[in-house]
């Protein structure tokens, strides 16, 4: 009986890796005649941006015609699964065709450990790229590694800096500062439509946060200031960390429904959101109060509040959210790791004329643009035929 | 007892079990991989390097287990304890040989802790593990780092975190098979670790064969605790940061590699060559999978029929065993009564 269930077993792991496996496995490796992409790290003589003629999403193609040469394997490699890595890879996989490359997926599950010996992993089995997340609290080492391989990479998501907080790595990411305040803008600007006239002085702002990630709390700030700009004295600002709670719908129904309904002097409220969640959370807890029409809510990122607006969803109080689609993260990333495989970028050439001063690479922000359910779709048509996808 | 003996009490083993799914899956592995790169030195390596931690969360829980306890807060006093190093190294004024001896015995104190709540307050262990993890240890690296990663620049850390032997055999490698080898020798081949074994099989026997199973019990939550906050230590110099998150989440999946093993919960049985090559196994599986391109997603799902199947395994071995303790009369009788 025992042997018998040893077979089951070994036979269990054939069929499960067979089923699973995205490739043929003897297809895996790349062809030895075929050109094998070359590392450039800042050291060759490659002066031209390719990058240069990108277009309003970030997508380009260098002069390498993608179906002339091999196809490339990139692993698309991150720390936790969540839909937003989730529609990332969706996005990548888009592209797969145009590129002339193959996706390879890979999530430590939590385990940064994990993360840093699959790098190695994969450069063992000759993968050609990697776009990664560089989970910040061991950014260091993780670029180490990555440095090691002599393997061209992206980082997308978050940036990596130096001790004088130098962006150090090529990287697609969002400007959590500049989202913060674009938020704030709009509903300033806005606010006169659904509202009318107000008596400012008992305007609030409720400003959600999450400090430990230093992404959501550049969002934080960003509102923050703005608001300040917008109404100079104004002290009716009121903060919600959701370090208390989790990055979910619940902690922002909590957070919002205690301060709304304390602070009965404030009239009208402001709520830009750092995480779609909390907005979620926000507006159930003005609709269980019934402020719907004394509070505008918006936040960074679509992708709940577009899937609402696709169901009939028509929220009074939240209104608008920063447009946001995964291949505003994937076009740029892909297209400058193929142009660093090619060979016709550098990590110093990449996005030259947009660095930050004092960055060594460029971190490309992605395009901050808010929607509303009357211009959300136009705005998801647009990133889609200028990633190619029509 | 003679060759043939022998031969045929290792066949019947757990570990003639494990070795030949190892065998298996070493084939299968090799056989699909591009380029058989499954067998490569570079990969053998970063197999035995991708189990380090969990070596050392295993050795800890397996010695706990076949005493008859179980412990689930290493990993969170390895967390406290990376932390703790993190903060301790960050101003430059603490030398590195005594922020490691801090944290080590922060976690033999933390150990003590599980022991007294187990052995004076009578919870039970798996309770009393736990909250001491999830609760005491955890809230201590939030208060020690302030609730932010803390980076780890201490040359001799970084060292023993990144060096290689001979620029293959990684530093920590060598320090976690030192460890389970010096384990398995306490287990196998010494009074304590009988008396480990009598105390897991037997604890009132233990008692009056003259063991004292309470001290032994301090002893080994202590030595938990400290193995604990060494993987935390070496886990930070790997990754060269005080992670809030640090190796929260290894203590169970070493408790998973070490009921694979063979060691039972119930504790008086198993062997660390056992529990050596459950880890092995489980992380020549998921590697393998990895060097496949298999999802991320399915990879889940694969080692997690391994494992269901290989418990199967163990449980139809263990139940034909008792099967064959009882004598075929007492069976005929109990089956007409």
């Amino acid at each position: 009986m025992k042997k018998v269930v040893a077979l089951l077993i070994a036979a269990a792991m054939a069929f499960s890796v067979i089923a699973c496996a995205s490739d043929a496995p003897g297809d895996a490796a790349p062809p030895v005649e075929e050109a094998q992409p070359s590392v450039n790290n800042g050291a060759g003589t490659i002066t031209v941006d390719v990058s240069e003629g990108a277009n309003s999403i970030g997508f380009f193609l260098d002069d390498v015609d993608p179906q002339s040469r091999r196809t490339y394997d990139v692993v698309w490699s991150f720390m936790r699964p969540m839909p937003l890595m989730q529609n990332i890879g969706d996005a990548l996989v888009e592209l797969e065709d145009i590129l002339n490359v193959n996706i390879i997926h890979y999530n430590a599950d939590g385990d940064i450990d994990a993360l840093i010996q699959n790098i190695e992993i994969f450069a063992a089995q000759g993968v050609d790229g990697f776009i990664i997340v560089i989970d910040p609290t061991a950014s260091e080492r993780i670029k180490e590694v990555l440095d090691n391989t002599g393997i061209p990479y992206i980082a997308m998501l978050n940036s990596v800096r130096d001790e004088n907080g130098r962006a150090i790595v090529p990287g697609v990411g969002l400007d959590g500062y500049q989202a913060g305040r674009i938020k704030t803008q709009w509903l300033y600007d806005n606010y006169r439509t659904y509202w009318g006239e107000i008596d400012t002085a008992r305007l609030g702002l409720l400003n959600f946060n999450f400090s430990p990630n230093v992404d959501f709390n550049d969002r934080y700030l960003g509102a923050l200031s703005m608001f300040q700009e917008l109404f100079p004295g104004n002290t009716n600002i009121f903060s919600a960390d959701g370090v208390a709670g989790r990055l979910d719908e619940q902690t922002g129904f909590d957070l919002a429904s205690a301060i709304l309904a304390t602070n009965p002097d404030v009239e009208h409220w402001f709520i830009p959101a750092c995480l779609e969640h909390y907005a979620q959370g926000a507006a159930r807890a003005v609709e269980s109060l019934g402020m719907q029409d004394r509070v505008l809510i918006t936040t960074t990122g679509s992708d709940i509040l577009s899937a609402a607006w696709d169901s009939g969803y028509d929220g009074a109080a939240w209104v608008s959210c920063i447009g946001i689609h995964a291949l505003q993260y994937a076009a740029p990333a892909l297209c400058a790791l193929v142009a660093l495989m090619n060979g016709t970028a550098t990590p110093d050439t990449l996005w030259s004329g947009l660095r930050a001063p004092g960055d060594l690479y460029t971190f490309f922000y992605v395009e901050l643009e808010i929607v509303t359910r009357d211009t959300y779709q136009d705005f998801f048509n647009r990133i889609r035929a200028e990633a190619g996808l029509g | 007892m003679d060759i043939a003996g022998i031969a045929k009490k290792f066949i019947k083993g757990k570990t003639f079990s494990l070795l030949c799914m190892l065998m298996l899956i070493i084939v299968f592995f090799w056989y699909f991989s591009p380029n058989h790169s499954f067998l490569s030195v570079t990969n053998i390596v970063i197999i035995l390097n991708s189990m380090v931690l969990f070596i050392l969360f295993a050795v800890a829980v397996s010695m706990l287990i076949i005493s008859g306890e179980v412990d689930l807060s290493p990993g969170f006093i390895g967390t406290a304890a990376g932390a703790t190093m993190a903060a301790l190294l960050e101003g430059g004024t603490v030398p590195w040989f005594v922020a490691v001896i801090i944290c080590l015995l922060m976690g033999i104190g933390f150990g003590l802790i599980n022991a007294v709540l187990v052995n004076k307050f009578r919870i039970q262990s798996f309770i009393a593990t736990l909250a001491v993890g999830t609760f005491l240890a955890r809230g201590f690296s939030f208060i020690v780092s302030g609730g932010r990663a803390i980076p780890v620049r201490d040359p001799v850390i970084s060292w023993l975190g990144t060096a290689r032997i001979g620029d293959v055999v990684p530093v920590t490698v060598l320090i976690s098979l030192a460890i389970i080898l010096v384990y398995g020798t306490i287990l196998s081949k010494t009074k304590f670790g009988r008396g480990v074994y009598l105390c897991g099989g037997n604890r009132e026997a233990a008692r009056l064969a003259g063991l004292n199973p309470k001290k032994l019990s301090y002893l080994l939550f202590a030595n938990s605790g400290m193995l604990g906050a060494l993987a935390g230590i070496l886990f930070v110099a790997r990754i060269r940061s005080g992670n809030l998150d640090g190796t929260n989440a290894f203590s169970f999946p070493a408790v998973t590699a070490v009921i694979f093993g063979g060691i039972s919960f119930g504790g008086g049985s198993g062997k660390m060559l056992g529990c050596f090559l459950g880890l092995l196994i489980i992380n020549a599986f998921n590697n393998g999978l990895t060097i496949m391109r298999v999802s991320p997603f399915w990879q889940d799902v694969a080692s997690g029929l391994l494992l269901l199947l290989a418990l199967t395994l163990d449980y139809i071995s263990t139940r034909r065993a008792n099967r064959a303790s009882i004598p075929k009369s007492a069976r005929r009788l109990k089956q007409e009564g």
